[in-house]
């Protein structure tokens, strides 16, 4: 017995080595050996990606000469640098202070260079990973680590690197070569990806009271001032979400709502005392605490549908009447275990994040309702954006009676079997094949 | 007679150059055919641009005018200001969305107000690029139109453009991912599309092949161009939420459908 399970677990590891092997590999994370790195990588990525590379010009620079000949190559980030503060300080940071002196070696800054004099926002930046996701200082290893960035071409999952890229260089929120904190104050600077069906945070702002009033007159406030009582009428994403501390986690909750929070655990009561504490900037308690009940009552709300239709699914799946069946259709992405043993992923726990593409359409239709619907009524109801929860969670319904036809239709006698409509296909064929 | 009016003119170019008023521009509303009337003269290169671009086709003309206001003293800044073009193209959603939530369109959006727009529209003289500055770049009045072709001229015109702030290998690299990056977008379509004709080779039902084609179709005029704006405009947004996972989704709906009508 002992030796069938040791012979078991040699070929296990013989699989699991010879899996490994089969992608060209140098990526980074949990599944770096599978997969490789697109050349756009050394940009979202510097410090794991970026190699100088012999350019056509020769020599060490001081600062001033590379604004001197930049200023004809290159003359909008001159400009941008021209106009910060790093031009204007006594001592000026010029361009060999993050980027090396050696024209041959050019350094690629990465969140640790800027750290060299911002220590303290570094610090507070690092410090997020303390309170696991959602997180900007995890995002890039949250990225990598999905299974269906490891799995998908990586020319398609370059789009992916471009916002979890705020893990790791400093002007996804400053833009260089200005990097002004007065930027990255405002709204705008954060829409470029908070934005779009999963978490559209811009809408849900510019659509509360909050964000009405910035629209009306944000452009009159002083942005030089920093997020503090008093500073601003109303308040921006970057007040609420990183007022006193430079980072977003420590006051994180429903966990995008991609998840069921219980928001009463002693670790979310300190979180939600912190939250009523920004409030109490401009709100008394009881319109605060309010708020943060009507969320609360949302989610349930929100909860009761999703399990309703996760429910439904499963028991779909214990029916086996989902197609196309495991083995009908490509392996769960990137999953050893599922290569041999399939099995149909329903909700969050399972991973079904990972499984929109190549699967049966009432797993699509779950996920749209649980990854668009459901996740945008709660950007509503987290920003005061009460319509737009309302808009959200007439969608949910509108998806749960899509996804109860479907299950009528699936249950209906007489099996149509997919053949190899999800088997073959170009995309599918080169997806399967680079990775 | 003509004696005395060459006379004229030419005492009242002395007083111009005089007064150093030659330079600027006449003052006045001015009709479109009189703004083309005279830049024949002045800039004719200008006109032949816009006559060649997608603004200059009788069909859909957009005219002097509807860009540059009828204040002539402003003309040129007033053009090269985003608002511009947004007051028309504002209802295409994926050209105008994809560029204002991309750092580019951020970075003129916040800062629009304190920008010298007298500037002409090259040399990095703004610190992000506007609609016109890629568009029109250098005053190249051909609107659009090497900027939205593909090719070798477009590729040229585009390293140039993006050269003013960026490095070549920075370029080069973008686009290069950027080709990839649509190139899969097309495979999925193309995978669609084989299957719709599969399915009509196979002679299956009418209703269910007119829903496989409007799936289709959605994934061509909606889902591709976003991938497309979002490459094109840098918005992450737009390639991925509106763009790849978007066209994942119609693929699974048409090869539901297809499916769905198996005998």
């Amino acid at each position: 017995m002992r030796s069938l399970a040791s012979l078991l677990l040699a070929l296990l590891f013989l699989y699991t080595s010879v899996a490994m092997a089969g992608g060209a590999g140098k990526g980074i994370g949990l599944y770096g050996g599978e997969w490789s790195p697109d050349p756009m990588s050394e940009y979202w990525d510097p410090k794991s990606f970026y190699t100088p590379r012999a350019d056509l010009v020769e020599g060490i620079y001081r600062g001033e000469e590379c604004v001197d000949c930049h200023e004809g190559i290159t003359p909008g980030i001159v400009k941008g640098w021209r106009a910060s503060r790093h031009a204007a300080a006594a001592k000026p940071v010029l361009c060999d202070a993050c980027h090396g002196a050696d024209h041959q070696k050019i350094i690629f800054p990465t969140t640790e260079t800027c750290a060299g004099c911002h220590e303290k926002q570094h610090g507070e930046f690092m410090d997020e990973k303390r309170y696991g996701f959602p997180s900007h200082a995890l995002a890039m290893e949250r990225a990598v680590d999905a299974k269906h960035f490891v799995d998908k071409p990586k020319a398609e999952t370059a789009s992916c690197m471009q916002c979890h890229s705020v893990a790791t260089k400093c002007d996804s929120c400053h833009t260089r070569h200005l990097f002004s904190a007065a930027e990255a104050r405002r709204p705008e600077a954060c829409v470029t990806c908070h934005s779009g069906p999963p978490h559209p945070d811009d809408e849900t702002y510019y659509s509360s009271a909050h964000g009405k009033l910035y629209l009306a007159e944000g452009s009159k406030w002083d942005w030089s001032k920093p997020l503090a009582k008093g500073n601003y009428p109303a308040p921006t994403c970057a007040y609420c979400h990183m007022r006193g501390k430079h980072q977003v986690a420590e006051k994180a909750i429903w966990k995008f709502g991609l998840r069921e929070v219980n928001p009463n655990t002693s670790e979310n009561m300190v979180k939600k005392a912190k939250w009523m504490a920004v409030c109490r900037d401009c709100h008394d308690e009881k319109t605060s605490a309010k708020a943060f009940s009507t969320l609360a009552k949302e989610r349930k709300r929100a909860w009761t549908k999703l399990y309703e239709m996760e429910d439904l699914l499963k028991d779909l799946r214990s029916g086996k009447v989902i197609t196309p069946a495991p083995g009908q259709r490509p392996a769960y992405p990137a999953d050893f275990v599922d290569s041999i043993w399939p099995i149909i992923r329903i909700g969050f726990h399972e991973g079904q994040a990972s499984a929109f593409y190549n699967v049966s359409l009432i797993e699509r239709l779950y996920f749209e309702m649980w990854y668009f619907d459901n996740l945008g009524a709660y950007k509503g109801a987290a920003h005061g954006a009460d319509e737009l929860a309302n808009l959200q969670h007439q969608k949910m319904e509108r998806s749960m009676k899509r996804i109860r036809a479907e299950a009528a239709r699936l249950r209906r006698p007489g099996k149509r079997e997919p053949g190899d409509l999800w088997l073959r296909g170009e995309y599918t064929d080169f997806n399967r094949e680079n990775n | 007679m003509a004696g005395w009016r060459i006379f004229a003119a030419a005492a009242l170019v002395v007083c111009l150059l005089a007064h150093g008023a030659v330079a600027q521009a006449p003052e006045g509303d001015f009709a479109d055919t009189e703004c083309v009337k005279c830049h024949l003269e002045k800039s004719p290169a200008v006109v032949e641009q816009w006559k060649a671009g997608d603004h200059g086709k009788p069909d859909r003309m957009v005219t002097c005018f509807d860009c540059h206001g009828g204040t002539h003293e402003i003309a040129a800044p007033t053009a090269r200001t985003n608002g511009a073009c947004i007051r028309c193209h504002e209802n295409e959603g994926a050209a105008v969305h994809s560029y204002r939530t991309s750092k580019h369109g951020v970075i003129a959006l916040l800062e629009q107000a304190t920008w010298d727009w007298t500037q002409p529209l090259m040399e990095g003289n703004y610190r992000a690029p506007t609609c016109a500055y890629c568009h029109l770049h250098s005053g190249d009045h051909d609107v659009g139109g090497i900027l939205s072709r593909r090719g070798a001229a477009a590729r040229a015109r585009v390293e140039e453009v993006c050269s003013d702030c960026h490095s070549p290998r920075f370029i080069s690299t973008y686009m290069a991912t950027g080709e990839r990056m649509y190139q899969i977008g097309l495979m999925k379509g193309r995978e669609a599309e084989a299957l719709v004709e599969r399915f009509r080779k196979a002679d299956q039902d009418e209703r269910t092949l007119a829903d496989m084609n409007e799936t289709y179709e959605k994934m061509k005029y909606y889902h591709l161009k976003n991938l497309r704006m979002g490459i094109a405009h840098q918005s992450p947004d737009y390639q991925w939420w509106h763009g790849h996972p978007a066209l994942d989704g119609d693929l699974i709906r048409i090869k539901s459908l297809y499916q769905g009508s198996l005998k």
